[in-house]
C-alpha cells in the first residue's frame, strides 16, 4: 500500500485522513467486521440462487438437493447461516458498544438512526431467509407474521397471503429477501458509511493517526472473522428442518396452541393450503 | 368409576383405561423442542474430501493470515501525531 504508483493511480492519499487512535481498537471495528460478514452474506447468496428454485413446491426439494448432492454448495449454504448469525452478533454487539460510548448524541443521531434501521433490515433479511427454506420453522415463523401483520393494519399487507393473489406468499419472501432488503440495506450502508467519514467515530482522546493504520488490524480481524465462521460451518453444519408434509394443519403443535391453528382461520389467511398440505 | 347418589343408589358407571403413563404437558412445560420445526431431517450429507480440505485449508490460512496481521503493533508512531 506503500507504492507511489498505486497511490498516485488510485488516489490512495485519500486513505490518510486522520482518525482518533483509540479506533484502531477491536471494539470500533464492530461495525466494519459487521460488513465484513455481509459481504460473507452476499458473495455466498448469490451463489445459492443459482441453486434455490423459490416456486413454493420446489423449494424444499431445491434445498434437499444441494445438500445431499452439492458439496461445495452446501458448504456454501452452511457459511451463508452462520454469517448471518455471526452479523447479528456483531451488529448487537456493534449497538451496545456505540450505545456505551453515548455515539447517538449530537451531531450523529443520522449515524444512531440509520443504524437502528440497518439492524431492522438485518432482521427483515433473517426472517425471509428463514421463510425460504419452505420448512416445518418457515410455516411457523410465517404464521406469527401474518398473525403480526393484521395488527399493524395496512403496514402489514404486503405479509398477507392474499396481497397478490396471482404470487404465492414464498416467492414474493424471495423477492423480499435477494433484492428489496439487500438494495435498501446497501442504500442505508451508503448513507451510514458517508456519515462515519463526514462526522467520525465517537472515540475520546485527541491523538490521530492516519486511516491507513486502520486497515492493517481491521484486515486481521476480517480474516479471523471469515475463518471462524468456515470453522464453525465445517463444524457444525446447518440442518433442515422436515418439510410441511409433517404438518402445520391439524398437527398437535397447533392443538396445543402454540401458534394459531391454520385451520381456525378463514381461507387464504394463512399462505398454506390446508387441504393440499402445501405452500399456496 | 361408579358414581353414587347421596342415598347410596348406583347412577352411573364409567369404564376408564389408562393408555400411556406420560403426563400431559402443560402451558408450563412447554418448550422448542417440543415443537415439530425441531425435529431436523437425517439427510446424508455430500461430501467431498477435495471440498473438505478446501475449506480447511481456506480456514487455515485465514486464521493464521489474520493472527499475523495482528501481531505487529497498530499504529505506526512515525505517523502518530497530536491535533
Amino acid at each position: 500500500m506503500n507504492s507511489p504508483w498505486l497511490t498516485e493511480r488510485f488516489a490512495l492519499g485519500a486513505l490518510d485522513y486522520p482518525i482518533p487512535q483509540r479506533a484502531n481498537r477491536l471494539d470500533f471495528m464492530l461495525g466494519a467486521l459487521t460488513l465484513v460478514a455481509l459481504t460473507l452474506l452476499a458473495v455466498t447468496g448469490i451463489v445459492l440462487t443459482q441453486y434455490y428454485n423459490p416456486a413454493p413446491l420446489e423449494a424444499h426439494g431445491s434445498i434437499q438437493y444441494v445438500i445431499t448432492a452439492q458439496p461445495l454448495i452446501t458448504f456454501l449454504r452452511d457459511v451463508h447461516v452462520w454469517s448471518a448469525s455471526g452479523a447479528l452478533l456483531l451488529v448487537f454487539t456493534h449497538l451496545a458498544a456505540v450505545f456505551w460510548r453515548g455515539g447517538f448524541r449530537r451531531p450523529r443521531e443520522g449515524l444512531w438512526w440509520s443504524g437502528v434501521i440497518l439492524l431492522a433490515l438485518l432482521f427483515g433479511l433473517a426472517f425471509t431467509g428463514t421463510v425460504l427454506r419452505a420448512d416445518q420453522e418457515a410455516v411457523e415463523a410465517l404464521a406469527h407474521a401474518v398473525a403480526g401483520a393484521k395488527i399493524v393494519g395496512p403496514l402489514g399487507a404486503p405479509l398477507h397471503p392474499g396481497f397478490t393473489p396471482s404470487s404465492p406468499s414464498l416467492t414474493r419472501m424471495y423477492g423480499l429477501h435477494v433484492a428489496v432488503l439487500p438494495i435498501a440495506l446497501v442504500a442505508l450502508l451508503s448513507l451510514h458509511l458517508w456519515l462515519i467519514r463526514h462526522l467520525g467515530v465517537s472515540a475520546p482522546g485527541d491523538v490521530r493517526t492516519p486511516f491507513r493504520t486502520h486497515l492493517r488490524p481491521l484486515a486481521g480481524f476480517a480474516l479471523l472473522v471469515v475463518g471462524l465462521v468456515a470453522a464453525i460451518a465445517l463444524m457444525s453444519p446447518a440442518e433442515l428442518p422436515d418439510s410441511l408434509a409433517g404438518g402445520a394443519c391439524g398437527h398437535e403443535w397447533c392443538v396445543r396452541g402454540y401458534a394459531p391453528c391454520p385451520s381456525r382461520h378463514r381461507p387464504g389467511e394463512l399462505p398454506i393450503d390446508c387441504d393440499r398440505q402445501r405452500w399456496r | 368409576m361408579i358414581a353414587i347418589a347421596s342415598d347410596g343408589d348406583e347412577v352411573g358407571v364409567l369404564d376408564v383405561s389408562v393408555v400411556s403413563a406420560r403426563p400431559v404437558s402443560s402451558a408450563a412445560s412447554r418448550h422448542e423442542s417440543d415443537m415439530p420445526s425441531a425435529v431436523e431431517l437425517t439427510l446424508p450429507r455430500a461430501r467431498n474430501p477435495w471440498v473438505t480440505g478446501a475449506a480447511v485449508l481456506v480456514i487455515m490460512l485465514s486464521l493464521i493470515g489474520g493472527a499475523l496481521l495482528l501481531r505487529r503493533p497498530t499504529t505506526n508512531t512515525a505517523n502518530t501525531r497530536s491535533l
